[in-house]
């Protein structure tokens, strides 16, 4: 039976029984959600790369204990995230190693949001996200972008809720302040189409 | 009015305030103009950063699922981390100890069983080395240029040197490795179009051992090539742990012992720039039975664990992978390995913008592309178009 068109539980259901071909699909399927998580954080192509690998073998070798019932997107970014996360606080990441924009992250010249954003607010709001410092910027990513609960983000990443609460907060004023200048009609426009 | 609730604003705006808390922003929200356009920036950063696009290489996700399912069919896959997350004293430190001890211990050892007179060849002519060789500075340094640098310098010195050196010294037993043949049956490349291209200059040493015929030459030349930056299994076990610079530096200078420059007591430094020319004569391999041991699963996830960051780095890294290649070239993970020489390299490229480096990427990408098996073709595209039109 191919794996493709299959419902998420029948996919996951099947994989748990030991079907690496079922397995291969929930990977194809999660795969663009994961790898964004992992580059936001470590902001290397290579490095996410490990990262994204790692968090479904993980992922597999967990499947046993893993309820049918839940979202598997979640869980699998909160794997992802961890490792992301452990990563950078790894003494070998060294993250000052590099510019901001050294990463392979591939060009963003087909981005969308340049229809209503500034190209200039947009490559400053992408620099100040990668200048946060490591655990900030993760926090911000699993909230702002994946849209985790604080509870979810404090699992995933071993932290307190009130730790979770400060380091967002901190995170944000950071932002806001760098992309402020160039906060005009088309950033807010954005906000209404993000919403 | 109440007092500004803007350290409240980023829980208020993800609901995640208390009811009675909540209660009290949005009545302070109703009053305060500066409260409110500050929720209102910080709505939009959220939204604009949900906005940014994230992208890999082309062909990255045509080729994960499959990579991922790799890994899980091969029980070998796991990482092994723990050698990666070594402080980077420690490998400081093992550098000089390999240096300060086991190296002038082995020199020694080397220098009492040489024949009493080796026709050294005669090199005076010879432009000095671009570098002085001080393994301990180099080792504490970790300057892989600098090693390159002498690298170059010393194969081009064993190059003029190498025949007469190979017809006054007939090739002695103690000296080679045991596990040369093997060596040399492991470092063929394929048959098909090589993985990863050696440098012109391994390419030229390579050819002038055609050239001189006899099997002590081809050796000698070998590692001439090996000197000049082309990987063969004799340097596999180095290239496969370069990804410390310090460590990298020790296996090297290791790898280029001199057994006829040093008398005893002397420095080694001064051997490598002996102008009495001695050159690369010899050329003992301090092989890692570890790595040759291991599967090429284990030596790719150990590869890969760890980030390089620095353009030193970063080139270790492009010639561990294609290491790699050259020495598992039926592996599963061969392509990859092939498609991480050009990524790395143009990483490096982007980091140092040297132009070795840039021309040693187009080199490889060119190989790349050039072989019928290239699955990745899209992505060693990419990396060189991101360096060709930036």
């Amino acid at each position: 039976m191919r794996a493709e068109g299959q419902d998420e539980a029948g996919l996951l259901a099947r994989a748990k029984g030991g079907d690496l071909s079922a397995f291969e699909e929930v990977v194809r399927r999660y795969q663009r959600r994961v790898y964004a998580v992992a580059l936001r954080i470590v902001r290397r192509h290579d490095v996410a790369d490990d990262v994204v690998q790692d968090a479904f073998i993980r992922a597999h070798q967990a499947l046993a204990g893993f309820d049918l019932a839940r979202p598997f997107g979640p869980w699998i970014c909160r794997i992802a995230a961890n490792l992301a996360v452990n990563h950078v606080r790894s003494p070998e990441a060294r993250e000052e190693g590099l510019p901001a924009d050294h990463g392979e992250r591939g060009a963003l010249g087909s981005d969308p949001l340049d229809e209503v954003l500034e190209v200039e607010a947009r490559e400053v709001l992408e620099r100040a996200i990668l200048g946060l410092p490591a655990e900030q910027r993760a926090v911000f990513v699993l909230r702002a972008v994946e849209e985790m609960s604080y509870k979810e983000i404090a699992e995933a990443l071993g932290l307190s809720m009130g730790t979770v609460m400060s380091r967002l907060f901190r995170a944000r004023e950071r932002l806001a302040e760098a992309v402020l200048p160039y906060l005009g009609p088309a950033l807010r426009r954005a906000q209404g189409a993000g919403r | 009015m109440s007092a500004h609730v803007r350290d409240r604003l980023s829980a208020y705006l993800d609901q995640e305030l208390p009811p009675g808390e909540r209660t009290a922003v949005e009545t302070h929200l109703q009053a305060c103009d500066a409260c409110r356009q500050h929720l209102e920036t910080l709505a939009a950063v959220d939204a604009a950063a949900r906005a940014l696009q994230v992208e890999a290489p082309p062909g990255y996700f045509d080729a994960l699922p499959g990579r991922v399912r790799a890994r899980l069919e091969w029980p070998g896959a796991r990482a092994r981390p723990a050698r990666f997350h070594l402080p980077a004293w420690t490998w400081a430190a093992a550098a000089a100890l390999v240096l300060g001890v086991v190296t002038p211990l082995t020199m020694m050892s080397v220098w009492r069983d040489r024949p009493e007179q080796l026709p050294a060849p005669r090199v005076a002519e010879l432009p000095p080395p671009t570098v002085a060789a001080s393994p301990l500075a180099g080792a504490a340094g970790g300057k892989l240029e600098a090693k390159e640098r002498l690298a170059d310098d010393l194969a081009r010195r064993q190059a003029e040197s190498a025949p007469a050196a190979a017809k006054a010294q007939p090739a002695k037993k103690d000296s080679i490795p045991s596990t040369r043949a093997e060596q040399d049956a492991f470092a063929q490349p394929p048959a098909a179009p090589p993985a990863a291209a050696p440098s012109s200059k391994a390419l030229e040493a390579r050819k002038r051992a055609r050239d001189a015929g006899g099997p002590h030459e081809q050796q000698q030349v070998q590692t001439q090539a090996q000197a000049a930056g082309g990987v063969t299994a004799d340097n596999r076990a180095s290239a496969l742990r370069a990804d410390e610079p310090a460590a990298a530096e020790a296996e090297t200078k290791v790898l280029r012992r001199e057994p006829q420059a040093a008398p005893e007591g002397r420095a080694l430094a001064k051997t490598s720039r002996d102008k009495d020319g001695a050159g690369l004569r010899e050329e003992n391999v301090v092989s890692s039975d570890e790595a040759r041991a291991e599967s090429p699963v284990a030596e790719y996830r150990r590869l890969i664990v760890a980030p390089a960051q620095t353009v030193a780095a970063l080139r270790a890294r492009r010639e561990a992978w294609r290491a790699f290649a050259l020495s598992f070239p039926n592996s599963p993970l061969a392509d990859e390995a092939r498609v991480r020489v050009v990524e790395t390299g143009a990483a490096a490229w982007r980091l140092g913008h040297d132009p070795e480096d840039l021309a040693r990427l187009r080199e490889d990408a060119a190989v790349y592309l050039e072989r019928k098996d290239a699955a990745h073709a899209a992505r060693v595209r990419a990396a060189l178009q991101k360096v060709e039109r930036p």
